[in-house]
C-alpha cells in the first residue's frame, strides 16, 4: 500500500483524513439492553442476569456481555459510515465490563490512511468503549474501506 | 493450581482440530430486524433494518456481528470423539469436550477479547450459514483473579454458494 496514492474520488473528504473523529455512539447499560441481547443471542448467562453470580465471578453485580460491546463498535462504526465504506477488520480487547447504570460512549480517531494497489483506500481506526468515569471498557482496532 | 498446570498434554494435542461444524437454519428477515433492535436499543437501528420492502427490494443485509447460529443450528457435524460434558462447564465456554477430552478444571469464564476479518460477502434473508470452528492455541496469564487460561478459537463461516464470509477469533479467559 502507498500513503495516499490513487485516492478515490469522493473519499477524500476531511471527515475521512488521519486525526477525523469517529463520532460518538453513547447507550445506557443495563438490564434493559442486556436482556435485549441475550434474548437475540440466547446468552442467558447468570453473570449477566443475577448480582449473585456477578458477585461471585468477582464484579460488583451483574455486568454486560462482551459480545454487546463488541456490537456496539460496529454500530459506532455503522452509524458514522453509512454506504460509504465498509468493516475489514475489527480486533478488540476486554479490559472491564460495563455496570448496571453505565453510560458506554463508543468513539475513535483515524490512525491512518492508504491507498492499495487496487485503488482502494483503507482507514486505520483507534476504537475505544468508555463509561461516564473514563475507565476504559473496551480498546479496538480496525480497517474500513471507502467505496469510490 | 499452578499456572503452567492449566495446560494438559492432551490440551495440546486437539490444537488445530476443526470441531463445532455447524449448518444455520436459513436466516430470516424476522432475524436480522431483531438482532439489529436489540444491538442499537434504545434507539431506532437504521432505515434498512425495519423497512419492510428492504428484504424485498434486496436491501437489507445482517449486521457484522449477526450471529445465525444464537439459537441453535439446523445440523451440528460431531467429530466423532465428543465426550459428555460435565454440566458444571456449561457456562465455562468449554469446548474440549466436542475433541474427546475432559475441559480444563475451570468454572468461570469472561470473553478476553475477540478479532473478525470480513470478506464482503453479506448475509442476507434466506442464505445458509456453514461455520466450523478450531483451537488456535493456549496460554497462561496471571490475572487479579489467579492464574487464568486464555484459549483462542478461529471460527470460519461460509454461505452456500460456498464463498467465506468472515474468520473470527475469540480468546476465551477461563479462571
Amino acid at each position: 500500500m502507498t500513503d495516499l496514492a490513487a485516492d478515490l474520488p469522493g473519499t477524500r473528504t476531511p471527515e475521512f483524513d488521519v486525526g477525523g473523529a469517529v463520532p460518538p455512539f453513547v447507550r445506557p447499560a443495563g438490564l434493559e439492553a442486556w436482556n435485549r441481547y441475550a434474548a437475540v443471542n440466547d446468552e442467558f448467562v447468570p453473570i449477566h442476569m443475577d448480582d449473585e453470580a456477578g458477585k461471585a465471578a468477582g464484579y460488583p453485580g451483574a455486568f454486560g456481555m462482551g459480545n454487546l460491546l463488541w456490537a456496539w463498535l460496529h454500530c459506532a462504526i455503522e452509524s458514522w459510515l453509512g454506504d460509504r465504506g465498509r468493516v475489514e477488520h475489527l480486533e478488540c480487547r476486554f479490559r472491564a465490563p460495563a455496570l448496571k447504570g453505565d453510560e458506554v460512549t463508543c468513539g475513535g480517531v483515524i490512525t491512518g490512511r492508504k491507498a492499495r494497489e487496487d485503488g482502494t483506500t483503507v482507514l486505520e481506526l483507534d476504537l475505544w468503549a468508555d463509561r461516564q468515569s473514563g475507565d476504559r471498557l473496551v480498546t479496538a482496532k480496525a480497517q474500513v474501506v471507502l467505496q469510490g | 493450581m499452578s499456572g503452567l498446570g492449566l495446560i494438559r498434554p492432551d490440551m495440546l494435542e486437539i490444537v488445530g482440530r476443526p470441531y463445532a461444524r455447524q449448518i444455520s437454519y436459513p436466516i430470516s428477515a424476522s432475524d436480522i430486524r431483531k438482532w439489529s433492535l436489540a444491538v442499537y436499543f434504545p434507539e431506532a437501528p437504521p432505515a434498512p433494518y425495519t423497512d419492510p420492502c428492504a428484504p424485498g427490494e434486496g436491501r437489507l443485509v445482517a449486521p457484522l456481528d449477526f450471529n445465525p447460529f444464537a439459537w441453535g443450528a439446523a445440523e451440528k457435524v460431531p467429530t466423532g470423539c465428543e465426550i459428555a460434558p460435565d454440566p458444571v462447564y456449561r457456562s465455562s465456554g468449554a469446548m474440549e469436550h466436542h475433541l474427546g477430552i475432559a475441559p480444563p478444571d475451570l468454572r468461570r469464564a469472561l470473553n478476553g477479547g475477540v478479532s473478525a476479518t470480513y470478506t464482503g460477502a453479506p448475509m442476507r434473508p434466506g442464505d445458509v450459514i456453514t461455520a466450523e470452528s478450531a483451537i488456535a492455541g493456549y496460554s497462561v496469564r496471571e490475572g487479579r483473579l489467579g492464574a487464568m487460561l486464555l484459549t483462542d478459537v478461529a471460527t470460519t463461516w461460509t454461505n452456500q454458494n460456498g464463498e467465506e464470509i468472515k474468520t473470527y477469533r475469540m480468546t476465551l479467559i477461563r479462571y
